[in-house]
């Protein structure tokens, strides 16, 4: 056949004009790190989460577009190698294959599949390409990043590549939407077209071995694709000849979350304090306008006391995530693992739980999720057990303010300040207490030999800054939208229990907080925190930021906004600071009680969202529910135990002052 | 006995040094691994780059960067191209 004639048969063909609106499913498969979840966001103009690691999606994601009077679902499937299942993830994409090809009814059959292949990574990609062809299914092939094919020293002729795969062929590159329409307009007549007869190929003899496959590849290859020398694999080279390096690789990996904790104090926190100022400022206001009532105190106490107080936190959660952004999507996150593999191996690790581990930096949740990738099921629960060790950004508020309130600001040298060292301190002591941990339950409970690493490197890119922006953003949504509703929520509530029930006329803002609901509950818990240097006060604010633990920052704002002198304009780390006990004698907040307070925070697990996930991730029902009742009381005595030696060590060297 | 890169020479993929092209002729690895490297390119019969040894292996397979840990590298016998 010609190539115009096979243009005309795979391309152009236009269903029907007189076809009745019609609904199809199309599965997005490829390889991990291939590209799809960004084609997924390109076809159906979602937000799913892309990054440049293999292993970003480890869930089935569906989506819709309508093209034409048809309405398509897209399903956006864990990358896999080959239809051969390894990890949770890939054996969630084998499913749907499964059953698509048996033809079987269900959510998991699609009609169409669409593999996306990678056009740097053509001759690996076509493994599993041919794979999927082979079922007879139909399915057109996405040629995606082909903006890439002259960087990488390739050139394919698209012609000669359907003739012989036998199937639609569509270049595109999926972050620039370049070819989305075309795929498209393939997918709307994907099952109008013959099958691909690599299926009668195989039946005539090929074989099912990997070696034969890849031989045939390589005839494919031969055929439609011309090779000349690369431009890019130096440049990566020596980048990975410094990242990759036995030493300067471990040290690179300490200086990048350095650099990172010192940017969160020397850039965020004065964008920080403006906006505290800003809600001091809308506080005095609401002062002036609404007459002295408790609908006063609940707009200036309650609300902006306890929400204003969480959101001022905004500029550095969204630093935060712009830091884990930009490692996710130059590639780097790959590489922290292979770096790290020999570092973990000795905990009965491998370096793939390293990037569940990163992750959780951001959030325990999807990094929970994230550890689908480890094959060897023992590990994977290990790894899933510590991963709330790791200081997600929920805590980040609370460090900040601790930190500020109680910490000097003394500066090494005039450029690293005790804060930021304080900061990362507090990361450190949870990365370490989350791999010690994981030793322990690899030698006990969860002890199985550890499986070899082996991982793809993905290629260095520059981070799309719309890309990035979109996904701070997105996460930043996800941390006001918490703030206006749960942690509003518990401000109120928070401000009732605080006011009523009223005592007399005479007593003061102290003394009513103390005798109210609120004190009474507080008194109840002060006897497990009095050991630890604590008062009734942030008593409760633990018991409240069981929900979540930046409740603990808004319930002080809220306590201290009802407690603190009427009118004050200081910040809240300036009012713990100044808090004072025993009939002003003394005050009621030491150092050592904050240290000891930090470490209780950076080893608590105190997120009912990550006991719900651990739950379901754990293989749900009694089962699931073990795993992370374990983890919550593992987590929740570390916390009690660390903070109670943290405080007395503090107070043995002098810091109870 | 010959040198390692010189002449074809099996050896474990591990003892190989950077720069070195190679055949892939074993893979005696647990089943799940070795089945696991052949979709990623290291079947019996491919050919291989050692771009990098420091850390475990890094190896260029079928146009993509593969990292591997020297457990695994000590399990794969490879035929060194002549030099």
């Amino acid at each position: 056949m010609t190539a115009p004639a096979l243009r005309e048969r795979f391309v152009r063909q236009l269903p029907a004009e007189d076809a009745a609106p019609r609904r199809v499913r199309v599965a997005l498969i490829g390889n991990p790190n291939s590209g799809k979840s960004t084609l997924f966001n390109a076809l159906t103009g979602m937000r799913q989460k892309v990054a440049n690691f293999p292993g970003v999606t480890v869930e089935r994601v569906e989506g819709e577009y309508h093209d034409d009077g048809t309405t398509v679902t897209v399903l956006d499937l864990p990358g896999t190698y080959g239809l051969q299942a390894g990890a949770p993830d890939e054996a969630i994409t084998l499913d749907v294959v499964r059953e698509s090809a048996r033809g079987a009814a269900g959510a998991d059959v699609v009609d169409v599949f669409v593999v996306v292949v990678d056009a740097e990574r053509l001759e690996r990609n076509l493994y599993l390409a041919t794979e999927v062809l082979e079922l007879g299914m139909p399915t057109v092939v996405a040629l995606n990043r082909s903006d890439r094919l002259p960087a990488a020293g390739l050139e394919v002729d698209v012609v000669e590549l359907i003739h012989a795969l036998g199937a639609t062929v569509i270049p595109t590159v999926a972050t620039t939407q370049e070819g989305v329409g075309r795929l498209r307009r393939a997918i709307a007549v994907a099952d109008q077209l013959p099958r691909s007869e690599l299926r009668l190929r195989t039946a005539g003899g090929w074989g099912s071995g990997a070696a034969r496959r890849y031989e045939r590849v390589a005839a494919i290859m031969a055929r439609a694709v011309k090779r000349s020398p690369r431009s890019t694999g130096k440049a990566s080279d020596r980048a990975d000849a410094v990242l990759l390096h036995k030493v300067w690789g471990p040290l690179a990996f300490l200086l990048v979350m350095a650099v990172a904790f010192q940017a969160l104090f020397t850039i965020a926190t004065p964008i920080a304090n403006m906006l505290q100022l800003w809600l001091q400022a809308a506080g005095d206001l609401a002062r002036m306008v609404v007459p002295a009532s408790d609908a006063r105190s609940l707009l200036v106490d309650g609300v902006l006391g306890g929400v204003g107080s969480v959101v001022v936190f905004v500029p550095q959660i969204a630093l935060l995530f712009l830091f884990i952004g930009v490692l996710e999507d130059s590639g780097y996150f790959a590489r922290a693992a292979f770096v790290m593999d020999r570092f973990m191996r000795p905990l009965g690790l491998q370096g793939k739980s390293v990037i569940p581990l990163l992750s959780g930096y951001a959030c325990a949740v999807p990094a929970i999720l994230a550890t689908r990738t480890i094959p060897q099921t023992r590990e994977r629960i290990a790894t899933a057990m510590v991963v709330p060790l790791m200081s997600c950004s929920a805590r980040l508020p609370v460090y900040l303010l601790l930190i500020a309130a109680f910490v000097p600001t003394w500066s090494i040298g005039g450029v690293v300040s005790v804060q930021g060292l304080a900061l990362l301190g507090a990361y450190l002591l949870g990365t370490f207490a989350a791999l010690t941990s994981a030793a322990l339950f690899r030698r006990t409970i969860l002890r199985s030999a550890t499986r070899a690493l082996i991982i793809e490197m993905p290629s260095y890119a520059v981070p799309t800054l719309r890309v990035l922006l979109a996904a701070v953003w997105q996460r930043v949504a996800i941390f006001l939208r918490r703030a206006g509703t749960v942690i509003f929520a518990i401000s109120v509530l928070l401000w009732a229990l605080g006011h009523y029930p009223r005592a007399d006329g005479s007593a003061t803002a102290e003394q009513q907080l103390s005798q109210s609901a609120l004190g009474h509950v507080g008194h109840l818990v002060e006897p497990a925190v009095q050991p630890l240097g604590l008062d009734w006060k942030i008593g409760v604010a633990i018991v409240a930021s069981f929900a979540a633990r930046e409740v603990f920052v808004s319930t002080m704002g809220t306590m201290y906004g009802a407690g603190g002198p009427d009118g004050s304009r200081a910040l809240l780390a300036t009012r713990l600071r100044d808090a004072r006990a025993g009939n002003g004698m003394r005050r009621a907040y030491t150092l050592a009680a904050a240290l000891g307070l930090i470490v209780f925070y950076v080893f608590a697990l105190m997120c009912t969202s990550t006991v719900a996930v651990m739950v379901r991730e754990m293989g749900g029902g009694w089962r699931g529910a073990r795993w992370a009742g374990l983890q919550f009381a593992w987590m929740f005595t570390l916390a009690w135990l660390g903070a109670y030696a943290t405080y007395h060590a503090a107070l043995a060297i002098g810091l109870g002052a | 006995m010959p040198r390692i890169g010189e002449g074809r020479t099996r050896c474990p993929l591990a003892v190989c040094r950077v720069g070195d092209r190679a055949t892939v002729r074993g893979l005696h690895c647990p089943l799940a691994d070795a089945d696991r490297l052949r979709m990623l390119g290291v079947y019996e019969g491919a050919c291989i780059v050692v771009v990098d040894r420091r850390n475990g292996m890094l190896l260029d397979v079928c146009g993509s960067r593969l990292a591997l840990d020297t457990i695994v590298a000590g399990a794969i016998t490879v035929e060194l191209a002549a030099a």
